[in-house]
C-alpha cells in the first residue's frame, strides 16, 4: 500500500504504466498483491501527513494546487486589510459609489469594441447595468429610460419573447434579462411594453415534452432555461399550469447523489444551480418535490 | 460541397463588401434605432459581416455563400446563438457533409471550450451523425479535459455521447486514470456513478456497490479531507439507509478515520447520519466518541448522537448554527 504511493509520486505526471490498460471491465478488484498497478484501487494522491510514506512526497493534484492558490490570494488580501492603518483601513473599504455610477452609466450608451462578444447579450448589459444602479440608488434620467424601453422593444420579437439584440432570435435567457431590466426600470411605459400574450405563446412552443424548457428554437434543454421561463411567466403573471406542468419532475430529475442539482440529468451538481432552484421552488410553492435530506 | 470547413485557412482574409460572390447583395445594418443604448463600438469588420449576415437571414437564403458567411460570423462571435441557428437551417438545406461541420466545430470549441452554442451544436451534430460519432466524440472530450479536467460542458457532453450513442466500453477505466490523476476531482466522482450506475456493460449499482466500495474507502482513508469519496459513498447506497447501516465497512471507515484525526468533520457528520439511521454502535465507536468529548471536559452526552453533533458545533464552528438545529431534532 506504501510502496504504490510511492510508484505514483515518483512518475511524473501523465506517463501512465504500460500495464494500466488491462484494467478488468467490471468485477472487483483483484484481491492479489497490492503492487499490481493494475488493479481497480484509487490513486493516493496528495496527503503530506500520510505515516510511513515513501522518501518523496506525494504530489499535490491540480486541485490542491488551485485551493491553495486561491487560499494564498486571499490571505495576502486579509494581511494587507490587517496591516493598513484605520485610516487606511476605512478608505479601502469604502464603496466607489460616484466611480460606479460613472461607470454604468457610461456603459449604458456606449461600449468598447472589446465588448462585441456580448453582441448577442445585450439585453443582459442593459440589466446589469441598470440593476447595478438601482442597487446603488441611482435614477435614469428620463431619455435614457425611454432608450432602453426603446431598445428593449427592438429586441422583443414580433412573435413573442427577446433576443440578445435587434432582429435575434427569441431566447428565454435575453428575455429573462429584458423582463427583469423592465421591471426595474418599473414605469408604466416600461412595463407595458412587454407583449405579455406574445411571450406566453413563446415560452410554449419553448416548452418540451419532458416538462423542461428549449432555451430557443432549436437549442439547448436545461434547469437554467426552466429556471428563466417560470421567473419571467410569474413575474408578468403568465404562468399557468400548461408551462408549469412537468417542471417540478424534471428538476427533480436533476437532483444528483451529492444531493445538488446539475443543469442536466446525471451531470454533476452545480451550486449555482441549486440557487436558481431555490427561488423557483419558492416561485412554484412545491417544496415537496425535492429530497432535502 | 456545402463547404463548412474554414477555408479561409491559409488565404487572406476577404471582407464580404469585397467578394464578387455577394455582390448583388445589400448589408443591411442593425435596427438599433436612432437614440442607441448599449452600443458596443464593432470594428469595421465585424459590422460588415454582421450586416451581410442579416441581409441573408433576413430573405432566408440557404446557399453555399450564407453558409461561409455564418462561419465568418462565428469566428467573429461564437455565441451568436441566431447564426449558429440559421448555420444548421442552411446545413440541412443544403444536405451538407457532417463530418466536416463537426471538424468545423471542434475547432471552434477548442478554443471556446466553455461556450453553450458550440457544444450544442456538436451535440445536434452527433445526433445526426448517429453512432459511428461516438469515438470521435469522445476523443474530443477526452483532449478537452485533459486541459481542464473539471470543464462542465465537456462533460455533460460527454455523459449524453455515453446516452445516446454509447462508446461505455472504457469509461471505468477512464475515470480510475482521472481519479488517478487528481482524486480530489469532483466531477469524475460525478462521472464514476453515472457508469457505475447506468453502464449497460456493468450490471448496475446493486451489482457494482460492493467493489465500489472497497474502492471509495480506500480514497477516504489515503485522503480524508476529500470531500468527493465520501459524498459518493453515501450516493452508493442512496435510497437504501438498511443497506448502508449493516455494512460494516462504513463505520468502521468512520472510526479509523477519527481515530487519526477526531476533528474530520465528513467522518462525524456521516457518523451521525448513520446513527439516525440506527446504527447500534460498537463498543469501540463509543469509547471513541467519549475520547472526544474527553478532550473538552464541558461535554458529555449519553445520547451518542447528541454527543457527535456537539462535537461537529465545535469542529464545523462554520455550520454552527445547523447542527445546533440538528441537535433539537435529536431529542425527540
Amino acid at each position: 500500500h506504501m510502496v504504490r504511493l510511492s510508484l505514483r509520486s515518483s512518475r511524473p505526471h501523465g506517463d501512465r504504466a504500460p500495464s494500466r490498460g488491462t484494467q478488468p471491465s467490471g468485477g472487483p478488484p483483484a484481491s492479489a498483491a497490492p503492487m499490481d498497478s493494475s488493479s481497480q484501487s484509487p490513486p493516493a494522491g496528495g496527503d503530506p501527513s500520510e505515516d510511513g510514506a515513501a522518501a518523496e512526497l506525494p504530489r499535490l493534484t491540480v486541485t490542491q494546487v488551485e485551493q491553495m492558490k486561491v487560499e494564498a490570494r486571499v490571505a495576502d488580501i486579509y494581511r494587507v486589510l490587517f496591516d493598513a492603518a484605520p485610516n487606511a483601513k476605512s478608505v479601502m473599504l469604502e464603496l466607489w459609489r460616484d466611480q460606479h455610477v460613472e461607470y454604468l452609466t457610461k456603459g449604458l450608451r456606449h461600449l468598447a469594441p472589446s465588448f462585441h462578444v456580448l453582441d448577442a447579450n445585450r439585453p443582459w448589459l442593459c440589466y446589469w447595468m441598470v440593476h447595478g444602479l438601482a442597487v446603488l440608488d441611482e435614477t435614469l434620467d428620463d431619455d435614457l429610460e425611454n432608450d432602453i424601453v426603446d431598445f428593449l422593444s427592438r429586441c422583443q420579437d414580433k412573435h413573442g419573447g427577446y433576443g440578445g439584440g435587434p432582429g435575434q432570435l427569441p431566447h428565454l435567457a435575453t428575455s429573462y434579462a429584458a423582463v427583469n431590466t423592465l421591471v426595474t426600470i418599473g414605469s408604466e411605459r416600461a412595463l407595458s411594453s412587454i407583449k405579455r400574450d406574445n411571450l406566453y405563446k413563446f415560452m410554449l412552443l419553448m416548452k418540451d415534452k419532458s416538462g423542461a424548457f428549449r432555451m430557443h428554437d432549436g437549442g439547448e434543454i436545461d434547469v437554467r432555461a426552466c429556471y428563466t421561463a417560470i421567473s419571467v411567466a410569474s413575474l408578468v403573471n403568465i404562468l399557468d399550469d400548461e408551462l408549469a406542468k412537468g417542471v417540478g419532475n424534471y428538476i427533480a430529475s436533476c437532483q444528483t447523489y451529492e444531493g445538488g442539482i446539475a443543469g442536466e440529468p446525471s451531470a454533476e451538481a452545480h451550486g449555482t444551480l441549486f440557487v436558481g432552484w431555490l427561488q423557483w421552488s419558492c416561485l412554484m410553492k412545491w417544496r415537496n418535490s425535492i429530497c432535502l435530506a | 460541397m456545402g463547404s463548412s470547413s474554414g477555408e479561409e485557412g491559409e488565404e487572406e482574409w476577404v471582407p464580404p463588401s469585397r467578394r464578387p460572390e455577394l455582390a448583388d447583395v445589400a448589408p443591411l445594418p442593425q435596427a438599433d434605432g436612432p437614440c442607441p443604448v448599449v452600443s458596443i463600438a464593432y470594428r469595421g469588420d465585424f459590422h460588415e459581416v454582421m450586416d451581410y449576415f442579416r441581409a441573408l437571414y433576413a430573405a432566408g437564403e440557404r446557399s453555399p455563400r450564407a453558409l461561409r458567411l455564418t462561419a465568418d460570423a462565428i469566428h467573429l462571435n461564437p455565441g451568436n446563438y441566431t447564426v449558429w441557428h440559421f448555420r444548421r437551417v442552411v446545413l440541412e438545406a443544403l444536405d451538407a457533409d457532417l463530418l466536416l461541420e463537426m471538424h468545423f466545430v471542434d475547432q471552434i470549441a477548442e478554443s471556446n471550450p466553455k461556450n453553450y452554442q458550440v457544444w450544442h451544436h456538436k451535440r445536434w451534430l452527433a445526433e445526426k451523425i448517429g453512432p459511428d460519432a461516438a469515438n470521435s466524440e469522445h476523443d474530443f472530450t477526452r483532449k478537452i479535459l485533459a486541459m481542464d479536467a473539471k470543464n462542465y460542458h465537456a462533460w455533460s457532453h460527454r455523459q449524453w455521447v455515453l446516452q445516446a450513442l454509447g462508446g461505455w466500453e472504457s469509461e471505468l477505466q477512464y475515470c480510475n486514470q482521472l481519479l488517478e490523476e487528481d482524486v480530489f476531482n469532483n466531477s469524475a466522482w460525478n462521472q464514476r456513478y453515472l457508469v457505475v450506475t447506468r453502464s449497460p456493460i456493468l450490471g448496475g449499482l446493486a451489482a457494482m456497490r460492493d467493489s465500489e466500495v472497497d474502492y471509495t474507502v480506500e480514497a477516504i482513508m489515503v485522503n480524508p479531507q476529500n470531500e468527493s469519496p465520501w459524498r459518493y459513498l453515501r450516493g452508493l447506497y442512496k435510497d437504501d439507509n438498511n443497506l448502508l447501516v449493516a455494512d460494516n465497512r462504513i463505520s468502521d471507515a468512520c472510526l479509523k478515520v477519527l481515530n487519526k484525526d477526531w476533528t474530520c468533520v465528513f467522518a462525524l457528520s456521516f457518523l451521525l447520519d448513520l446513527l439516525r439511521m440506527g446504527l447500534q454502535p460498537s463498543d469501540e465507536l463509543k469509547g471513541t466518541i467519549e475520547a472526544m468529548e474527553n478532550s473538552d471536559p464541558e461535554t458529555g452526552h449519553a445520547d451518542i448522537a447528541v454527543a457527535v453533533c456537539s462535537i461537529l458545533q465545535k469542529c464545523d464552528p462554520l455550520r454552527i448554527n445547523y447542527w445546533s438545529w440538528y441537535q433539537t431534532t435529536l431529542s425527540s
